[in-house]
């Protein structure tokens, strides 16, 4: 992102705007809360844009990435509680909530979306809770009243299914 | 090692398994492009989020936030910054792999672009969001550098010295809240410049500021 142009800050904010708010407003519900986390994320990513490198081209996933970290950050500190993993995976998986405009990011966002339906639910579920809850594996086995090992596995095959069906474009 | 990947792409790994996975992805190329495409993949499944149009004043209310964070770095600056990420993030690595105690970290040009990419990987999985920056200025308040203090397991300082007023040993302090200074290590400046990671053995919300001192400079960033 162009920091040092306030034009171009601006129009950055509103291009991206929907996305990291929608991001928040899954993540930690409460739309007053969302709309913190999504200002924080702005925030950050200012700061941190000397960490983003545009020859790599995903503006999109690198904000969105940060936008979870604070997302996770406000549930902490304020203990809110997220949607359970059931209704974000069927908030995820609808088919409609595309991006408008024809980018890598929709082929992208259809793909994912194709592999994480095709997951197992206990797969889904377990990947969910470590990306957008922020929990670790330790937590989701507590969570969920099965053995460490289990969490693990599930994470470990329904990452590997979606990384199988998410060709990487630039390596 | 590989099963570890999964769990650090999408932040499941936790502790000791985190550090010991990190350090080993710092030295193991075929671990490091796993774990690329595994966390491609895991910040993919951020875009299946709705859009959601937020409240009207939210815009403005992002660039006035902006705005009071500070003057943007211009863009020669922002050039330097990158290679002062480079540094940090192989710092990061490096004292994962070290398991703590103090070393000297050379920034390496040629690498800066590896080491972007691994910087972002490790903002994203290793809870880079307790990273904080302060402006190390010299006696007469010219900016001298930059000291980077990151709260974690194990929590960390990176000094980087980019103009100091004179070259030769400093002694690094970190001066808590109560006053009083502790010392954490030396750093020898030669070319005016030096980049320095130290283990931190205090909460980063204790540490009031930073002394670097040589018996021709003083140099401080306070919090
Ligand atoms: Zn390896």
């Amino acid at each position: 992102m162009a920091a040092g142009d306030p034009q171009a800050t601006a129009s950055f904010v509103r291009r991206f705007q929907a996305r990291v708010f929608g991001l928040a407003v899954s993540i930690v519900g409460a739309t007053a809360t969302a709309e913190d986390v999504a200002q924080e994320a702005f925030v950050r990513a200012w700061r941190y844009a000397g960490g983003y490198d545009p020859r790599r081209g995903a503006v999109l996933p690198w904000l969105l990435s940060i936008t979870r970290n604070a997302a996770i950050d406000a549930i902490r500190l304020r203990r809110d509680r997220p949607y359970e993993p059931e209704v974000m995976l069927a908030l995820l998986t609808a088919a409609d909530n595309a991006i408008a405009e024809p980018s890598d990011e929709v082929a992208d966002a259809d793909r994912i979306r194709v592999a994480l339906r095709g997951l197992p639910l206990e797969q889904a579920t377990a990947v969910v809770l470590a990306i957008f809850h922020g929990l670790t594996a330790k937590e989701i086995a507590e969570r969920q009243g099965v053995p460490l090992g289990t969490v693990k596995t599930r994470i470990r095959l329904g990452m590997s299914r979606l990384r199988d069906h998410f060709e990487v474009r630039d390596e | 090692m590989h099963g570890l990947l999964p769990e650090l792409a999408t932040g499941a790994a936790a502790g000791d398994d985190r550090a010991w996975a990190l350090a080993h992805v710092s030295r193991c190329q075929d671990c490091r492009r796993d774990l690329n495409q595994l966390t491609t993949a895991a910040d993919a499944v951020l875009l299946l989020a709705p859009s959601v149009e937020p409240p009207p004043r939210f815009e403005s209310t992002v660039l006035a936030r902006l705005d009071a964070a500070s003057t943007p770095p211009p863009r020669r600056r922002l050039l330097a910054r990158r290679r002062v990420v480079a540094a940090l993030a192989f710092a990061v690595c490096m004292l994962v792999a070290a398991g703590g105690g103090a070393l000297y970290v050379q920034s390496r040009t040629a690498e800066d672009r590896r080491l972007a990419e691994q910087y972002r990987q490790t903002l994203a999985v290793a809870n880079g969001r307790y990273l904080k920056a302060t402006t190390l200025t010299t006696a007469d308040a010219r900016p001298a550098g930059t000291v980077f203090l990151y709260q974690g397991n194990p929590s960390w300082l990176l000094v980087t010295v980019t103009t100091a007023p004179a070259d030769g040993a400093y002694s690094v302090l970190a001066v808590d809240r109560a006053g009083a200074a502790h010392a954490i290590g030396t750093c020898q400046v030669i070319n005016r410049t030096g980049t320095f990671g130290y283990r931190l053995r205090m909460a980063v919300a204790e540490v009031s500021e930073i002394r670097l001192q040589s018996t021709d400079a003083l140099l401080r960033a306070t919090r």
